[in-house]
Formats: C-alpha cells, sequence, structure tokens
C-alpha cells in the first residue's frame, strides 16, 4: 500500500512525537509497505502563524499527488488532519492544547485573557470538528487524548498505545542513590517539583535531570537558590546508550508532567523493571502506574513528593519489587507496533 | 541496595560512574541493535486483510436474487413481478461482467496462494541460509584450529627431523669406528676406499641448501648466463664433435641453456646432491672430479670448457692443472669461460666473498687473465657486466677505470675470464 503519513514538525525541537512519526513509518516499510513522511514547519505562536499553518493544511489536498494516488493517509498532529484526501484517517497524538485542557490554566495565560486568543479557540474548535469527520477513522494516543475529544470536540475514538524507542534494549541494575527525570525542560513537566522536593527528603539521595529546553536557565538557578548544587544536577541531553543506563541504575524515576497525553517516561521506567512517582494530574501516566504496586501517585506538591522518594529509598526492598511489577504490567499490556498496524489498516 | 552508611553523595562521581558503566556496555548494546535490524515481518494481517476484500467482493458478484431493500423507500413501491422483471433484464445485462469478476477473484485467490507458497519457500530459505552460515562459521573455526595444530606440529618436526639426522650421522660415524677393530676380518682395502671416497660428500646437502639460499633462484641465474651465448656461437663449438664441457655444473642451469640453444654439452661435478637433481632433470652429468676427468680426456676432443663459480674454490696449484688440461683437451679456436665473484667490487673484495666457506681465494681479474695468457690462451681478457636495457653486456677489463670511490662500488659483483686455444 501507498501510505502517507501527514504531521507537523517544530525545527530542532526533540521530543515524543518524533519517536512516534519514524517508528510507524519504519515499521509499515519492514511490512512493505510504501511509505512518506510528510511534514510542515509548526509554530505554536502568535496566533497569525496558527491560524496560517491552518490554512495550508486545510488547501492541502492528497488525492493529487503528481499522478501518484495515495491508499491511506494517516494524520498524526494539529493541524495535518484538516488536509483533504478520500482515505485520511486520524492517529491524534494531541490537539493544539492551549485552546482545550489547557485553557484558562497558567500554562495559557496570554492567550486565555484575550479577544484574539477566543477567536482562535472557537475557529479552531469550528475546524477540527469538521475535518475530524471526514476522517474514515480516529484514533487517539491515549485514553486521555480520546477523552479530551469526547469532553471538547463531542467526537469518540479509539485509544491506541504504540512501544517507546529501544523498547527491547532497556535493563535493570541494582539501585543506585538517585532519582531519574529525563524529559524536555519545559513548564509542562514541571521539572521544578522534583528540585522543590528535594529540599525536603531525609534520605541521603540525589536527582538527575536530563534533556534540555527552554526552562533550563530557571531551573539552574532555582537548583542554586535552593542551595541543591550538590543533590540535583541537570546533565543535558544524553545519548540512547546512556538513557538506558541512568534508567537501569536509579532508585526511581520521576514523572510529574502535568496532564501528559501518553508519556514514554512511564512506560520506559516500566521496562527498565523500575518504580515510578508521578502526580495525581498527570494525565495518562495514571492509567499505567497503580499506586502502592508499580510506583507511587502523590499530590503535585514538593512535600508529597519527598515524602514518596524517602518511601523509596527507605523501603529499597519495596520499591525494587514494584519495578518488577511494573515490568510485568507493562508486558500485559500488549503495547507493539504489530498491534498498531492492526487497527491502523485493518 | 544503597549502603545507607553514606551519608554523603558525590553526585558528579555517581554519574561518572553510570556513564562509565554504560561505556563498557555499548559494545553489547550495538551488537544487539545488529541483530535486531532483521526485520520478522508477519505477512498473515496483510494475507488476512487481502482474503476478506476478495470475500466481499465474491459476495457482491452474486447473481441478485431479491431487489435491494433501499429502493422500497421510494414512494412508488414496484409491483412483484415488475420487480422480477428488472431483476432479470439486470441480470442478463451484467451476465458477463459476472463472468469477469469471477475470473479476477479467481486468479487473485491463486496468486495468493502462490504467495503464500513464496512466503513459507522464503521462510524456508532463510532458515537454511542461517544454519549454513552457522556450519561455515563453525567450520572455518574449526579449520583453522586445525591449521594452527599442524603447523605447530610442522615446525616441531622439522626441527626434530633436522637433530635427529645430526645425531644418526654422529652415530654411523662412531659405530664405524668402533665397529672396525671389532669385525673378523678388517676392511678391504677397496671397502677402506669406498668409504673414504663418500666421506668428502658429507657436506653436500649443505652445500645445496647453501646455494639455494645465496647464488639466486634457478630462473635468475639462467638469464645471467644469456651473455655468454653469443661466444658459443661465434666459436662454432657446440656440435658433437666439438661438445662443450661444464666443470661443477650445480644445478645445470647453463646446460640447460645450452640444450635449450642446440648444442652439445655435458657436466661434471662432485656434489652429489646436485648430480641427483641434474638427473631427475635429465641432464647428462657424470660424476667426477674436474682435473681427473681431463686427464682422463684425449687430445682436441672439446669444443670449450667452462666452469661458473668454480675456480675460487680451487687451490692455486690445482687451477694451474685446470689450465694445462684444458688447454691440452681444447680443439683449437675453442675457448674457455671461467666466472667467478669479482674482488674488485668492493662489496664481494670485503666481505660477500668470504660467505662461502668453501671459497679459497678471491681471483683478481687482471691476475688470471695474465696466467691464461702464460698458459697459452690468445685474447684472454676479463670481463664485467653492465646492464644495458635491462640486458647484460659484456665489459672488457681494461676498458674500466677505477679512479672514484664509485666505480668500486658499481663494478659488476662477478667477472669472468674469456680465452682461446690458438
Amino acid at each position: 500500500m501507498r501510505i502517507a503519513i501527514a504531521t507537523v514538525q517544530v525545527p530542532f525541537i526533540r521530543g515524543g512525537a518524533d519517536n512516534h512519526t519514524t517508528g510507524l513509518a519504519n515499521f509499515l516499510c519492514e511490512l512493505g509497505h510504501e511509505v512518506e513522511i510528510i511534514s510542515m514547519p509548526f509554530r505554536f505562536s502568535p496566533v497569525s502563524e496558527v491560524l496560517r499553518s491552518m490554512k495550508i493544511w486545510e488547501s492541502e489536498n492528497f488525492g493529487n499527488m503528481n499522478g501518484y494516488s495515495i491508499d491511506l493517509v494517516i494524520c498524526l498532529q494539529f493541524p495535518s488532519f484538516y488536509l483533504k484526501h478520500d482515505h485520511k484517517i486520524a492517529w491524534i497524538i494531541h490537539q493544539y492544547r492551549p485552546v482545550y485542557e489547557l485553557w484558562n490554566t497558567s500554562f495559557s495565560k496570554t492567550l486565555s485573557h484575550n479577544n484574539e486568543g477566543e477567536m482562535l479557540r472557537e475557529e479552531i474548535i469550528k475546524s477540527d470538528n469538521i475535518s475530524l469527520k471526514q476522517c474514515k477513522k480516529i484514533l487517539a494516543n491515549s485514553k486521555t487524548v480520546a477523552a479530551r475529544l469526547w469532553r471538547f470536540n463531542n467526537i469518540r475514538s479509539i485509544p491506541l498505545y504504540h512501544p517507546p524507542k529501544l523498547t527491547t534494549h532497556f535493563y535493570n541494575e541494582p539501585a543506585q542513590p538517585y532519582i531519574f527525570y529525563p524529559s524536555r525542560l519545559e513548564s509542562l513537566k514541571r521539572q521544578e517539583l522534583l528540585i522543590k522536593a528535594m529540599s525536603f527528603v531525609e534520605s541521603p539521595i540525589t536527582a538527575i535531570l536530563a534533556g534540555d529546553g527552554g526552562r533550563r536557565k530557571d531551573l539552574q538557578s532555582l537548583i542554586e537558590q535552593l542551595y541543591l548544587n550538590q543533590r540535583v544536577r541537570l546533565i543535558g541531553r544524553i545519548t540512547d546508550a546512556e538513557l538506558l543506563g541512568f534508567y537501569a541504575h536509579c532508585l526511581g524515576i520521576f514523572f510529574g508532567a502535568y496532564d501528559e497525553d501518553y508519556g514514554y517516561i512511564t512506560l520506559e521506567a516500566m521496562l527498565a523493571a523500575k518504580p515510578v512517582i508521578i502526580c495525581t494530574d498527570s494525565g495518562e501516566p495514571l492509567e499505567f502506574v497503580v499506586t502502592g504496586q508499580t510506583g507511587l501517585v502523590v499530590e503535585p506538591e514538593p512535600e508529597a513528593i519527598a515524602q514518596a522518594i524517602d518511601q523509596l529509598y527507605f523501603n529499597q526492598k519495596a520499591a525494587a519489587e514494584m519495578g518488577k511489577a511494573g515490568l510485568e504490567r507493562y508486558q500485559s499490556l500488549n503495547i507493539s507496533w504489530e498491534n498498531v498496524v492492526q487497527k491502523l489498516l485493518y | 541496595m544503597i549502603e545507607s552508611n553514606n551519608s554523603e553523595i558525590n553526585v558528579d562521581q555517581l554519574i561518572k560512574k553510570i556513564r562509565e558503566e554504560v561505556a563498557r556496555r555499548q559494545p553489547i548494546l550495538e551488537r544487539n541493535l545488529e541483530t535486531i535490524k532483521v526485520p520478522s515481518v508477519n505477512h498473515t494481517l496483510t494475507i488476512n486483510h487481502i482474503e476478506n476484500l476478495l470475500h466481499n467482493a465474491q459476495l457482491k458478484s452474486q447473481v441478485r436474487t431479491e431487489f435491494p431493500q433501499k429502493l422500497n423507500r421510494f414512494p412508488f413501491s414496484l409491483s412483484q413481478p415488475l420487480q422480477k422483471l428488472a431483476l432479470q433484464l439486470y441480470s442478463f445485462l451484467f451476465k458477463e461482467q459476472r463472468a469477469i469478476n469471477f475470473s479476477l477473484i479467481e486468479a487473485i485467490r491463486e496468486s495468493l496462494t502462490l504467495n503464500r507458497k513464496l512466503i513459507d519457500q522464503v521462510m524456508d530459505l532463510q532458515g537454511q541460509v542461517k544454519e549454513i552460515s552457522a556450519y561455515l562459521t563453525a567450520t572455518e573455526k574449526h579449520l583453522n584450529e586445525q591449521l594452527q595444530a599442524m603447523d605447530e606440529r610442522y615446525i616441531k618436526n622439522d626441527s626434530y627431523l633436522k637433530n635427529d639426522l645430526t645425531q644418526q650421522k654422529r652415530l654411523i660415524t662412531l659405530f664405524l669406528e668402533a665397529a672396525r677393530p671389532r669385525l673378523p676380518e678388517p676392511f678391504s682395502a677397496e671397502q677402506l676406499q669406498t668409504l673414504r671416497n663418500e666421506e668428502p660428500h658429507q657436506l653436500d646437502a649443505l652445500y645445496v641448501a647453501f646455494e639455494d639460499q645465496f647464488r639466486g633462484s634457478r630462473e635468475e641465474v639462467r638469464n645471467t648466463l644469456n651473455v655468454y651465448l653469443p661466444l658459443i656461437e661465434d666459436a662454432k663449438v657446440g656440435t658433437p664433435e666439438s661438445p662443450i664441457l661444464d666443470v661443477g655444473c650445480g644445478r645445470g642451469e647453463w646446460l640447460e641453456l645450452l640444450r635449450k640453444s642446440g648444442y652439445s654439452a655435458r657436466g661434471i661435478d662432485i656434489n652429489k646432491v646436485m648430480l641427483e637433481q641434474c638427473h631427475t632433470i635429465g641432464f647428462e652429468v657424470i660424476e667426477a672430479e674436474a682435473i681427473a676427468y681431463l686427464q682422463d680426456l684425449p687430445d682436441s676432443s672439446l669444443g670449450a670448457v667452462t666452469g661458473f663459480h668454480i675456480i675460487e674454490h680451487l687451490p692455486f696449484a690445482v687451477l694451474m692443472k685446470l689450465f694445462d688440461e684444458t688447454m691440452r683437451v681444447l680443439q683449437p679456436g675453442g675457448l674457455i669461460i671461467f666466472e667467478t665473484p669479482n674482488p674488485r667490487n668492493l662489496f664481494v673484495g670485503s666481505g660477500d666473498f668470504y660467505r662461502d666457506p668453501t671459497h679459497v681465494n678471491p681471483i683478481h681479474p687482471d691476475t688470471i687473465a695474465y696466467i691464461a695468457s702464460l698458459k697459452g690462451f690468445i685474447n684472454a681478457e676479463s670481463y664485467f657486466f653492465a646492464e644495458q636495457d635491462n640486458r647484460s653486456q659484456l665489459l672488457a677489463s681494461s676498458n674500466v677505470k677505477f679512479d672514484t670511490l664509485e666505480s668500486y662500488l658499481s663494478i659488476s659483483r662477478d667477472f669472468a675470464l674469456i680465452g682461446y686455444k690458438p
């Protein structure tokens, strides 16, 4: 089959969506399909740029591709599902979050308090509704994303999980005294929760944060402000091999993002058989973590997180058991590209 | 488990430790990534999908027996006979299309079956390839091991045989000496002679090995000898009436060259191992000592007497005898060619000459030419060799000036005495 994967790209920023796209394309290729990833740059702001991007995708007709007919178009990201094609399906990673679940929260302050924002919101909801209804099939990246679609757009979708990169390479080693948090350094990921928690922990433990992003400077000065230089370290971007290594040796993983759409980190922690600490408002990770069994779910408060870290440290045997239970849980979920393709194509 | 007394943690050391562990692990990870590259493609999904499509197509292409439900929604409802007629008409009009549809479906079905068979075969072949490659790897390993073992054994055997041979030689000598007084009858004079005759040959094999090592390969030697062929031709010798005798023919390179050029020639040597080699190749060679052999020949019976790297092995008195006897047995117009190391070459004169332990004296080109003329040879002259256009040429020694150090270094390492019987 000739398959086009339509998505947007945010140049120089790497995140889960890239793995999602390339992972899908690679697997379809392995099955012998002719696959092309078609993407365009996307800018989160200003409003005019978002609108322009929507217009461009809306004007794209994939029915005409220089005489090549595409059998199936899989749209992954907003606003790529605005394109025209008789056989388009949507597998939504997330919608334009600032006008949906982040509306009127601290994560979209500027937008929710002006007329332009209000106008954009109406425009997006209207266009999302129209274009998604043109899709032959609507799938969501996770239960969280599916729930949002139902809540805001009254559209039903099937949640469909896919495996993280390097799935087969995770390994487990005895715990070293550190909590690991690999993620982009941006406000939705809430690294500051872990940093602040580190000034409340009683156990002799450190925190290692991998990844890079716009908030690096702020986080570094927060660490210095709290005199946590010797307890918390931002180690920047790391290689795949290092990522696996830091997962393998940690005492546990912290993943306190706000209302995460999917969140590979939870799954990766499970694959490395390590307990995960998440927050009650973390979104999809709540679907994976069984509190007290495969990790700990706590209030998004530094003190509560510190308590959870201490609990892991002072009950290390139990912590290791939770890790093992996490791995078993992952294996029971049947998350695989084979499964994904069966749901998408047939 | 983290040690609980470790209250002071150094986060930098911790990070370093993890990174080191990762680096150690890296090769393993890379190997894993490689093996995982071979995708285990599951074709059953695709095939099932195609089968579903075919199934649908087949259902739709059946002959219609009922009127579509949808049409009943029209305000008017067709009466039963009219419906029947319409269906018959429809069925008639699309009869051909149905036949085509069935054929197509059948064709696709068959190709699907074929595909499935092919997939099975590919899987089977993949399995076989894997087995074969595993087998090859194992075989290669096995062979390498065997080769190594054989090498070791060979080296051991080789040195054992050499040592054993030396030992046997010593034992035989001892035995002979011890046995001699205890024999019921003493050795007859004849027997003693035979034994004594063999004694000088003890070193024959050694000398052959020596020759192989230092004189150059058979091919190389034969090429340098080409330079003398015109002399033989000019002198019109080498006929059955005026044969050529090569004294100390060694491995027989010169004889081979002469024979190929159509000349009649024979060789003599005292080295039994070399003689054996010549016999094997099929040359006429005689085991004889030069002077004694020449002494037995009638006057004027040879066209030429040659000797390559012989005269430097002879004591001076014997060398004189060689000239005398040669003069006697040569026919008038016959010639001598004696090649020998050139002591005027600084390398040869200062050291290389002495590499051969059986060499007696270096012979100066002037000296030997003078001796030859004293003994009655005419046009006796020593010749060096000069390379021109990759070919060796003779260069009369009287024309060469030794006035620079360079000339001592660049002069040929051998020279040849050439003289004629008047």
